[in-house]
This record gives C-alpha cells, sequence and structure tokens, in this order.
C-alpha cells in the first residue's frame, strides 16, 4: 500500500472488513471486505433480507457489529460503546427513511432543528436558508408533517439528513415507494445535497431503477 | 430548541388530553389552596380581631354565637344585657384591664353600627385617618373600607337601618354625622361604623318616638333627650315588648329599653356618655349587646367567669376557647374537602402517567428516529420527563391561579369572604410544600415511562417499521 493510498484509507468514508452477524443463531449478514472513498456515492444492492437496513445500522452505530471492524470516516465505529456510538452518529451521519419518517408532533422547522440540537453544531442561518431554498420547503417550516404532500415530506427528510452537514448520508430505500419520476427526483436530490456538502452516500435500494445512477455498488446476498 | 420547547410542542399536539388532565389536577390543587388560604386567613383573622380580648360578656345563649356577633361582628347578638350592673360587677374584678362596650343593632348598607367607646378603637391600634373621633351622640367614625365602598366621608351624614344585614326599616329622621374616618387596620373596625352607645339608644328612642307619634322635639340635644327618653319608655313599655319578641326570631334586637321595666335614674353614662351630669352612673334601661374584657393579670379567668356565670342573669364566653372550639367543628368539613382535592390530585397523577405509557407504544417509532438522527437515551428521557412534569406544572399553575382567583373574588364578592377578609394574594409555607409534594410525585410518575422510552432500540424498531 502506498502512503497515498493509507491516507486515503484513513479517511475513507467507509472501510469494513470480515463484518458478519447473527440473529437469533442464523447468519443475517455477510461483509468480507467493503471500501468507500471519502466523497464518493454507493448503491447496495440487494433481495429483499440480504441485510441491507442491517448494514446501514452498523455503520450508523445504531446496532453493534458482530464479528469484524468497521471504521466510517476514520472512526472504527465497531468498537465504540453505545455512548459514543450515539455521538458519533449525531455529529457525522445523516439517515433518510424509506417512509420518509417526520417526528409527527413537530412542525418542520422543529423537525429540521432535531439533528442540530442533537448534534449540538451550530449551523449559521444563511446556510440553513439556503438548504431550504434549494429544496423548496423555506414557505414550510410552520407546518406540520400532516399538512405536507408526499413530495415535501420527501424534501424535508431530505433536509433534516443534511442539515447537521454530516460528512455520511445513508439513505434506506428512499425511492421504493415512488414512481419513476418521483424517484428519480429524489434521488437528484440527495445526491445533490451529499455534493454540496462534500458527504458520501450510501443508498440501499433492491430498486433496479437506481443501478445507472451510481458508479459504486455493493451487491450484497442473504448468507446461506 | 430545547427539551423545554419541544415537549410543549408534543402537548400541543393533543390539546384534548393535555387540557383535560390540567382541568383535573387544577380542581383537586384548587380546592386545597382555597382551603388552605381560606383556613389560614380565617384562623388569622379569628386571631387578629380576638386579640386582647380575654373576656366577652353578654346576653345567655350560644357562647360561640356571642363571641361571632360580638367580637367578630358576623352573626347575630344572643340578646341584651343592661350596661350598669354588668360593668359594675365586672369591675369589682381587680384585675380587669379594660372594659369596652358593643351596643349593636343598625346597620348602613350592610356595615354594623357598632355603639362603643373610644378605648375600643385604641384597641385594634386603629388610626384616624381624616377627622375626629365623636365628642357627642350621632356622631360616627367610619372604618376604613366602610368609607371606600359607600363613600362615606368626613361631613356626611347617613342614616342607619334596622338590624345587621342590609335592607332593613332605615331610621331616616335620625340621621349620623360623620366626623371622622379610620385608617386601614386590617382589623374588624375596617368594615364597622363606630358611635357612642348613647346614638344607638337615642335612634331606638326616637324610633319609637316616630312611630307613636309622639310630639317630641328631637334634636339630639342630651340635656332633653333624657327626659324623652324616660317618658317615652314608660308611656310604651307595652308595645316595645312586643316588638322585641317579634325581632328575637331573625336577628336580637339591640338596645331596646322597653324590658325592663325598671326605670331608675337617668344621667351620665359614665365614660360612655358624652356629657357630664351629676346623676347617678347607670340607668338600668339602657342596654347594650356585649360587654369585653381584657384581663390585666390572668388571675381574674379563674374567677370573673364563674362569677358570671353563677352569679348573674348573663353568660361570659371566651374567646380563645370559642374560636379554638370552632375551629375543631370545622375541622372534619376541612379534612372532607382536602380528601377531595388529594383524590383528584392523585387521578391527575395518574392519568399522566397513563398518557406517558400509552405515549410509549404509540411514540415508540418516533424515539426510534430521534435516536437514528443523532439523539442519545438521555434526549429522549429528558423528553418524556418533561412532557410529564409539563403537564403536571400545567395543572399546577392552573389551579393555583384558580385556588387564589376564588379567594379573591370570593373575599370581593361575598359578604362572609368580606367579613373575613379574604385575600387572594397570601401565600402560605403549607402550599409551598403542596407544591413541592406535587411535582415531586410528578417527577417520580414520569421516571419510569421516561426511563423506558429512553431503552427504546431504534434498529430493532426501524428493522421492524414502526
Ligand atoms: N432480530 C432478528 N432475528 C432474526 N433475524 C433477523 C432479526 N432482524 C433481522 N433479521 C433478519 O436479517 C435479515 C436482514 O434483514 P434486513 O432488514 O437487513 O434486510 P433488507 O435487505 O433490508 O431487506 P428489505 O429489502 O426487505 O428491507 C433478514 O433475513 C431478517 O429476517
Ligand atoms: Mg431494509
Amino acid at each position: 500500500m502506498t502512503t497515498a493510498a493509507a491516507a486515503a484509507s484513513a479517511t475513507a468514508a467507509i472501510d469494513a472488513q470480515g463484518v458478519s452477524l447473527e440473529r437469533g443463531g442464523s447468519a443475517v449478514l455477510e461483509v468480507p471486505a467493503w471500501f468507500l472513498p471519502q466523497g464518493e456515492h454507493v448503491l447496495i444492492r440487494g433481495a429483499s433480507g440480504s441485510g441491507k437496513t442491517t448494514l446501514l445500522h452498523l455503520v450508523a452505530g445504531l446496532e453493534p457489529v458482530g464479528t469484524g471492524t468497521i471504521r466510517v470516516l476514520g472512526t472504527p465505529v465497531s468498537e465504540l460503546d453505545h455512548r459514543a456510538r450515539d455521538r458519533f452518529r449525531a455529529r457525522n451521519i445523516g439517515l433518510v427513511f424509506q417512509d420518509f419518517h417526520l417526528l409527527t408532533g413537530l412542525t418542520v422547522e422543529e423537525n429540521l432543528r432535531l439533528p442540530l440540537w442533537f448534534s449540538g453544531c451550530s449551523i449559521g442561518a444563511d446556510e440553513i436558508g439556503n438548504l431550504l431554498d434549494r429544496l423548496g420547503i423555506d414557505g414550510l417550516l410552520r407546518r406540520h408533517p400532516h399538512q405536507l404532500s408526499q413530495g415535501e415530506k420527501q424534501r424535508v427528510a431530505i433536509a433534516r439528513a443534511v442539515v447537521h452537514r454530516p460528512r455520511l448520508i445513508l439513505a434506506d430505500e428512499p425511492t421504493s415507494a415512488l414512481d419513476d419520476r418521483n424517484a428519480e427526483g429524489v434521488l437528484d436530490l440527495l445526491r445533490a445535497e451529499a455534493r454540496a456538502s462534500g458527504a458520501s452516500l450510501v443508498t440501499a435500494s433492491h430498486d433496479s431503477r437506481l443501478k445507472s445512477h451510481f458508479e459504486y455498488h455493493l451487491a450484497l446476498e442473504a448468507p446461506s | 430548541m430545547n427539551t423545554f420547547s419541544l415537549a410543549v410542542s408534543q402537548l400541543a399536539r393533543r390539546p384534548l388530553q393535555t387540557a383535560l388532565n390540567a382541568v383535573v389536577m387544577s380542581l383537586g390543587i384548587a380546592m386545597i389552596t382555597v382551603l388552605l388560604l381560606g383556613h389560614s386567613q380565617f384562623q388569622e383573622r379569628m386571631q387578629q380581631d380576638g386579640r386582647g380580648i380575654d373576656l366577652v360578656v353578654g346576653a345567655p345563649g350560644s357562647p360561640m354565637q356571642l363571641i361571632l356577633s360580638s367580637v367578630y361582628h358576623v352573626d347575630i347578638p344572643t340578646g341584651n344585657i343592661p350596661l350598669g350592673p354588668a360593668r359594675e360587677v365586672i369591675e369589682r374584678e381587680p384585675a380587669v384591664e379594660r372594659i369596652m362596650p358593643v351596643a349593636l343593632g343598625d346597620n348602613f348598607e350592610g356595615y354594623r353600627i357598632v355603639g362603643t367607646r373610644p378605648s375600643y378603637a385604641q384597641h385594634y391600634g386603629a388610626e384616624l385617618a381624616r377627622g375626629r373621633m365623636w365628642e357627642q351622640s350621632m356622631e360616627a367614625v367610619v372604618g376604613a373600607e366602610v368609607a371606600r365602598e359607600t363613600g362615606l366621608g368626613v361631613d356626611d351624614s347617613f342614616a342607619g337601618a334596622h338590624g345587621l344585614g342590609s335592607g332593613g326599616h332605615v331610621h331616616d329622621y335620625a340621621p349620623y354625622d360623620v366626623v371622622g374616618v379610620l385608617d386601614f387596620s386590617g382589623s374588624v373596625l375596617d368594615r364597622l361604623i363606630l358611635t357612642p352607645v348613647q346614638s344607638v339608644w337615642d335612634v331606638h328612642d326616637h324610633d319609637h318616638d316616630h312611630d307613636h307619634d309622639h310630639d317630641h322635639d328631637h334634636d339630639h340635644d342630651h340635656d332633653h333627650d333624657h327626659d324623652h327618653e324616660h317618658e317615652h319608655d314608660h308611656d310604651h313599655d307595652h308595645e316595645h315588648e312586643h316588638e322585641h319578641e317579634h325581632e328575637h326570631e331573625h336577628e336580637q334586637d339591640h338596645g331596646d329599653h322597653g324590658d325592663h321595666g325598671d326605670h331608675g335614674d337617668h344621667g351620665d353614662h359614665g365614660e360612655y356618655g358624652e356629657h357630664g351630669h351629676d346623676e347617678p352612673e347607670y340607668a338600668a334601661e339602657e342596654q347594650i349587646t356585649a360587654l369585653l374584657v381584657s384581663y390585666e393579670s390572668p388571675i381574674a379567668a379563674a374567677r370573673l367567669p364563674r362569677e358570671i356565670d353563677e352569679n348573674t342573669p348573663w353568660q361570659s364566653a371566651e374567646p380563645a376557647y370559642q374560636t379554638a372550639r370552632l375551629m375543631t367543628l370545622l375541622a372534619p368539613a376541612r379534612a372532607g374537602v382536602q380528601v377531595i382535592g388529594g383524590l383528584l390530585i392523585v387521578a391527575s397523577l395518574l392519568s399522566v402517567f397513563a398518557v406517558l405509557y400509552q405515549n410509549l407504544r404509540e411514540r415508540r417509532y418516533d424515539f426510534a428516529i430521534m435516536r437514528a438522527i443523532g439523539a442519545g437515551p438521555a434526549h429522549v428521557f429528558r423528553l418524556t420527563l418533561a412532557e410529564g412534569m409539563l403537564m403536571v406544572v400545567l395543572g399546577l399553575g392552573l389551579g393555583l391561579l384558580l385556588g387564589h382567583a376564588s379567594i379573591a373574588l370570593l373575599g370581593e364578592f361575598t359578604a362572609a369572604g368580606r367579613a373575613l377578609g379574604l385575600n387572594g394574594l397570601t401565600w402560605v409555607t403549607e402550599q409551598g410544600a403542596l407544591v413541592v409534594g406535587v411535582l415531586a410525585a410528578g417527577v417520580l410518575i414520569a421516571l419510569v415511562p421516561a426511563w423506558l422510552a429512553s431503552r427504546t432500540e431504534p434498529g430493532p424498531t426501524l428493522r421492524r417499521g414502526y
């Protein structure tokens, strides 16, 4: 390995080695080796039950890693205790869920402020203004999620995932419930926001429409 | 953004549930607040107004009624006693410091007109705000609240109405002249109109003359007055008796003269009258409601009450003992209100628990999302705790507001409340205990749901999707 490669590895978005996980006595996930350079976008493909969501959770530090090591942004999340994982996630990771789940009790503005509060980072008002502008949701701040259209919800959810400027964005099935046009739109927004903030993007999906949009791929297969 | 604002938003999402909870709790808190404030202000008023009055001598009847009517001016009198003989008996006790007469019978717009001596005002430390003390019959000094509420001021005159509540027969031909207004003393004096005992007697003499169309020239000149009094009383003995009997049913009369046929000498009323004659001291027909006695030494307590009760037709009553008895009598009612208020609070606390606990299930996915976007278990814990505490604080705040407002309204708009001088702006230490206790109970009740919420496992919950 050259010095340059070593440096790249140290700041790799994701560097997983020999990861496997067992649940209820059976293996649910096997990832021998996976490397994603910082700033790149990857699509995790695989059939239902192949472990896509599980892998995202491991990367996000939502669940402890069974065997193997995962370094995310140079940090060995597989070795952190749960508190450190929570802190790490709050600072560095932005998550988008399949149903774009927004907290129903809160306004759009409050939903967007949550990640800032949890991560303790302060983002300038102009920067937030720009983000809202780009996503076209600056007029929706006082609304509650039930007062939003499906498309508006998606854009708020994407804004919430990137508002605290995470260096890694994880999206789990962001398009599976959408028609072609909407799926394309959401994907474009995600990729644009990731690029705008220089973040890496990991999208997990069994949606074959997405295949051609990604240069990097990770194909998962359910362990036998 | 902070835990508090987030909790507020969450509660605002379910306004009905939150409001219902707050109302139930506030009712309990308000009941107990009214109880605490009412009791403490009642007790304070009792102590304040009864301070320094060791014994009350009056007509036989309920001793508590005697105390309530002549010391606290809330109940109707038990009857009348002759001033002279009663005073003589009391004065035989050397350890007596002060004797103050109280002659009731009339009111002005519901404020009692009390025939007494200046020492009565001094006893409560009342100072004149304007004007002077009375110097002769039909001059009156009005209490501060009376002046404020009725607009009476120095140089005004008014006519008393018969009876002790507002709306009786008005003695419109016997007007009082206001010569002074007392400063607020925080005592019963604020709500009284003071006048020499002689006024009360004169008004009622006058009344009879008027009723029976006697053709006397009434000018309140005391030099003449006594003659009229005598003549008239004597002639109409019968008539008076009748009136007295009649009145007995609702309101004891005052300064009624017909009862005692023994028309001795009239004349100087000693320190009670405002003019000097050289005639013997008391007139037996000069009746008053009660004599308030202050002891110089507690030795008097061992002798005077027994002397009165055993050797005279009157009765004696000790304010300290009677008020203590009253408190004991009221204790079960207080306990009842306390229990109901307490049950309401407990019910509302349980309902706070139920709401939080139900939230655990309904909002598990929300909690998981929060954890996924960066919340630590502590955030979730604090948020749930804050929601619970906010519900408790809402109920508590609303309840205190309601309680204090009730006391203030009672003090403003009810006769009993005014008499007790109820004031919504006071705070008693027991309320502090109530607040701390309810808050502590709120914390305890929110702790378990908060802990359970903080243990939400985001991974499995998100994977399941609900
Ligand atoms: N607690 C558990 N006990 C046993 N097996 C589990 C548990 N949780 C997950 N699994 C299994 O792990 C496997 C991977 O699940 P995961 O949700 O990661 O799949 P996925 O690729 O995201 O599927 P999908 O496309 O349907 O979302 C599945 O076979 C699932 O049954
Ligand atoms: Mg999945």
